[in-house]
């Protein structure tokens, strides 16, 4: 009994001294093929700030630049569609806020498949999409945001319906369907309360904003109130610094906002691309994140901050990847025919 | 003008029509100069114009139905049709009063009015716009600000996302072209009319409405007509205040329609077509109706003039001057250095609010800015250059009349004027992201449409220089056996230096405001300083919006101080 118990203890030691030279190997390789490529590209819908500090650890840790371009998550999967139309391919890694968009590309054969290491270990709603195309290596929870000097805690709304309330009017920023928060946020009231919430919301003469960083940007500055689409890593960022912004944790619930990455099936730096996405997905990075930004990530081993609520804790509205990518044409259609624009 | 030594001379013609046959090595660049010319404004308006016919299969009129039964499109049209019409009034208006009160009349500190007006005129459009956010914001701005603190109401005097913002921000920065079209035309007219009707007994304001007005008449108009055409190919100054407040003018829908998925190309084509035709129909009609007056009093320069006393108006008029170069240039600039030296923009101007930071994170922080820079630096060099080279050989061609056709050729040096740069961006886009030629995610396709707007430009000002350059040196440099490029190297190019020089000026600060071509041709490759301020506008991060604006700005303010000093005149074209 004992012994064979040693005796398989013993060959699961031998196999693992087997395999990790040689995984060791396959790494060094990867890393030199990696290093030769010398730079990626990376399109991505993150606040610039954070993608910039990501990058530039990257950069310190392996000596390979990062070009990094930040636009609106619809912006960013155009300009992926356009390039590849014009046989260009300039993109390695894509990193957006909207997930419905990157089923679009996985169809259209843009995306490799890529498992980054201990990809089992993490939850569930972080795997988009079964086959390996696109994972979530960020996520956040969107929710509305207010400026505190101008409105006291206890005045500000306290569900996504009361934001329809006239007192908000001209005093509201909304945000444009090309940001992952946008859709995400009216793809999910939407089911609640259909469209004739925006067009209470309408009536508010919202003004409307191209990203939810923007939007917590303008909070800040007191030129607007109330952020019907705010992020909590965002406005946390700003709050942290200083500046008077709050969220709020709506009745209804806050809506799950996750961010898929995935490499370009024609990337010109695959090597480089696949150490980058390694290392997004790696512990230390995602600590990072955690830390630098309050995101939430997929990794099991993350600390999170005191005072960061966990996402298990959390009310949260999520709209399944399928009814995103179903429901983009809808959303789009009747935005503009509400917002004008 | 043409030159006299060739109108009135069958001789000097028989001479150049027997040097055309005679091929040197100047007929080669020449040949090629015309090439590309022809190259530069015809293929893209040729893919705009077969895109936007291009069906599921075979040619279709669809895309043109589209736009006149689309709601959003006929909204965005009328939007932009409005916007241009209020904005070019109101520029035509205030620009040439204030083009007659500085060049008619005796309003003190008429140089440094012109200095301002210069100022707002090298100010680009959407730097102003952004300025202004800060400055009219309905609840952070400046005058908001103001508004509440004396009147103690809740609400707002100003709010600059509206349809009243875009044309009143259009009008700060495009008011410039009808003061010099004004100022020019004025200079034209002779005062023996007014002083005859000042004679025979009407006081100044009668003789100005009944005598100075109607002969202004067919320069009001062009001005008119000119920044209406301005304010509709514009698209920072929407993209920045009225996509906010949820509308469209023409120009930021085709950006939207090119910038989300699926692509619209055909659409964006068929609506190029349309926006381009709306302007030449527009400039013809100008034609037609300046051709059916003419003014023998208009006489030409050198006439005596004498300055309006307008007693004690002088002060309201200098005021009113003073108003308008505030609103352009001193409260966007102000505000601009304020947020890039601040925390936080709309805090008050504290010590602790005070800090270098924004400078560091706008060149450390964001990887685009170094490149940005860097890009827009090379291609104001590339563009000055091989446009005031063009502009030359081309300049010269049609002074001499060296080839048939040379009036075409003059035509053709000016049409991309007419082109909105959005429209242009959108044909290169079609005719360079395909076989055989791949320049877009290269600088190489900005290059080529900043080639083909400052060509305009650069041809005026060198055709003028030209111009002014005796032939006879010329020839006696050709009897004494010198070829045609010799002749050009070493007689009128040393002769048209000044000019040259202006022109390789004024083409660079082209290239560094340029946005509404670019905003479509650039990649993550090819930054350029303009597209980054509207890119990181839509990020929020406004005191470094701030920063690279100012950068920008003193990029520009210093290419046309040291143009005021080598040409020793004022760009505009305005002379003392």
């Amino acid at each position: 009994m004992l012994r064979t118990k040693w005796r398989r203890v013993f060959a699961v030691f031998l196999f693992v001294a087997a395999l990790t030279p040689a995984a060791l190997r396959a790494q060094d390789i990867q890393l030199e093929a990696a290093k030769k490529e010398g730079r990626i590209v990376w399109y991505t819908a993150m606040a610039l700030e954070v993608a910039e500090k990501v990058a530039g650890a990257f950069e310190k840790a392996y000596g390979i630049r990062v070009e990094l371009t930040r636009s609106a998550s619809e912006r960013v999967v155009a300009r992926v569609l356009q390039e590849s139309q014009a046989g260009i391919n300039n993109v390695d890694v894509i990193e957006i806020s909207e997930a419905g968009d990157f089923t679009l590309l996985k169809q259209k054969g843009l995306l490799k498949i890529y498992r980054p290491k201990n990809y089992e270990k993490f939850p569930d709603v972080f795997l988009l999409d079964k086959q390996g195309y696109f994972h979530a290596w960020r996520a956040t929870v969107a929710q509305p945001v207010f400026n505190t000097r101008l409105l006291s805690t206890s005045a500000a709304p306290r569900s996504w319906k009361d934001l329809t309330d006239p007192r908000w009017k001209d005093k509201e920023l909304k945000v444009h369907y090309v940001s992952g928060a946008g859709t995400n946020v009216m793809a999910a009231l939407t089911k609640i309360y259909g469209w004739e919430f925006y067009k209470d919301l309408r009536k508010n003469n919202p003004v409307i904003v191209q990203a939810a960083s923007q939007g917590v940007n303008v909070i800040a500055s007191g030129e607007r109130m109330i952020l019907v689409e705010g992020n909590y890593y965002n406005t946390m960022r700003l709050k942290e610094k200083g500046n008077p912004v709050d969220v709020i944790f709506p009745t209804e619930g806050v809506v799950l906002v996750l961010s898929p990455t995935g490499i370009a099936q024609k990337a010109s730096h695959p090597n480089a691309a696949a150490l980058f996405l390694e290392y997004m997905f790696s512990d230390k990075t995602q600590q990072m994140l955690v830390d630098a930004t309050r995101l939430y990530v997929p990794h099991p081993s993350a600390k999170y901050p005191a005072g960061m609520p966990a996402l298990g804790q959390l009310k949260t509205l999520t709209v399944p990847v399928e009814e995103l990518a179903k429901r983009q044409g809808e959303i789009k259609r009747m935005f503009t025919e509400i917002f004008g624009l | 003008m043409d030159n006299p030594a060739f109108d009135n001379s069958p001789a000097m013609e028989r001479l150049s029509a027997a040097r055309r046959l005679h091929l040197d090595p100047s007929a080669l660049i020449g040949i090629g100069a015309i090439l590309l010319l022809a190259a530069l404004v015809v293929v893209p308006l040729w893919w705009l114009f077969a895109t936007s016919l291009r069906g599921e299969e075979g040619l279709t009129l669809l895309r043109y139905r589209q736009i006149f039964t689309e709601p959003a499109l006929i909204r965005a049209l009328r939007n932009s049709v409005t916007i241009a019409f209020l904005a070019g009034l109101l520029a035509t208006s205030v620009g040439s009063v204030m083009g007659w009160l500085v060049t008619r009349t005796n309003v003190p500190l008429k140089r440094l009015f012109r200095s301002l007006v210069l100022a707002s005129f090298v100010t680009p459009p959407f730097v102003g716009a952004f300025a202004w956010t800060m400055l009219a914001g309905p609840n952070a701005g400046w005058f908001n600000h103001l508004y509440r603190y004396v009147t103690g109401s809740q609400g707002y005097l100003v709010n600059i996302y509206s349809m009243g913002g875009v044309v009143f921000v259009i009008f700060l920065y495009s008011y410039p072209y009808a003061f010099t079209m004004i100022a020019n035309a004025l200079d034209l007219i002779s005062s023996e009319m007014e002083d005859a009707s000042a004679i025979l007994g009407a006081n100044r304001l009668r003789t100005a409405a009944s005598i100075t007005l109607p002969m202004a008449i067919p320069a009001l108009l062009s001005s008119f007509i000119f920044t209406f055409v301005h304010a509709l190919a514009l698209f920072g100054v929407p993209a920045i205040l009225a996509m906010p407040a949820g509308f469209h003018t023409i120009t930021t829908q085709m950006w939207v329609l090119l910038s989300e998925a699926p692509q619209e190309l055909e659409l964006v084509a068929a609506l190029s077509v349309l926006l381009l035709s709306l302007t030449v129909l527009l400039l013809a009609w100008q034609k037609q109706f300046l051709a059916k007056r003419s003014h023998a009093t208009i006489v030409g320069r050198g006439m005596r003039r004498s300055t309006i006393n307008l007693g004690y108006w002088r002060y309201p008029a200098f005021l009113f001057c003073l108003f308008v170069a505030a609103l352009a240039v001193f409260l966007p600039y102000l505000v601009l250095i304020k947020a890039a030296f601040s925390k936080a923009w709309a805090m008050p101007l504290a010590a602790e609010n005070l800090t270098l930071e924004n400078w560091r994170l706008a060149v450390t922080g964001y990887s685009a800015t170094g490149q940005a820079i860097f890009n827009t630096l090379e291609l104001g060099v590339l563009t000055g250059t091989a446009g005031a080279a063009l502009a030359v050989v081309v300049a010269y061609i049609v002074n001499r009349r060296l080839v048939w056709g040379y009036r075409l050729l003059a035509y053709g040096s000016v049409a991309p004027t007419i082109i909105p740069g959005i429209v242009l961006a959108a044909g290169l886009l079609m005719a360079y992201s395909g076989p055989p030629f791949f320049l877009y995610g290269t600088i190489w396709i900005l290059f080529i449409a900043y080639l083909t707007k400052e060509i305009p430009v650069g041809y005026t000002q060198i055709d003028a220089t030209i111009q002014g350059i005796h032939v006879e040196l010329e020839e006696a440099s050709r009897i004494l056996g010198a070829n045609r490029f010799s002749v050009l190297k070493d007689i009128t190019l040393p002769l048209a230096k000044d000019g040259v020089v202006a022109a390789w000026l004024l083409m660079f600060i082209g290239a560094v405001r340029e946005l509404s071509a670019s905003i479509l041709l650039y990649t993550s490759r090819s930054w350029v300083l303009s597209v980054l301020i509207i890119d990181l506008q839509a990020h929020g991060v406004i005191e470094i919006i701030s920063v690279i604006s100012i950068v920008m700005l003193g990029l520009t303010l210093a290419m046309v101080a040291l143009l005021q000093k080598l040409a020793r005149r004022d760009i505009i074209g305005v002379h003392e």
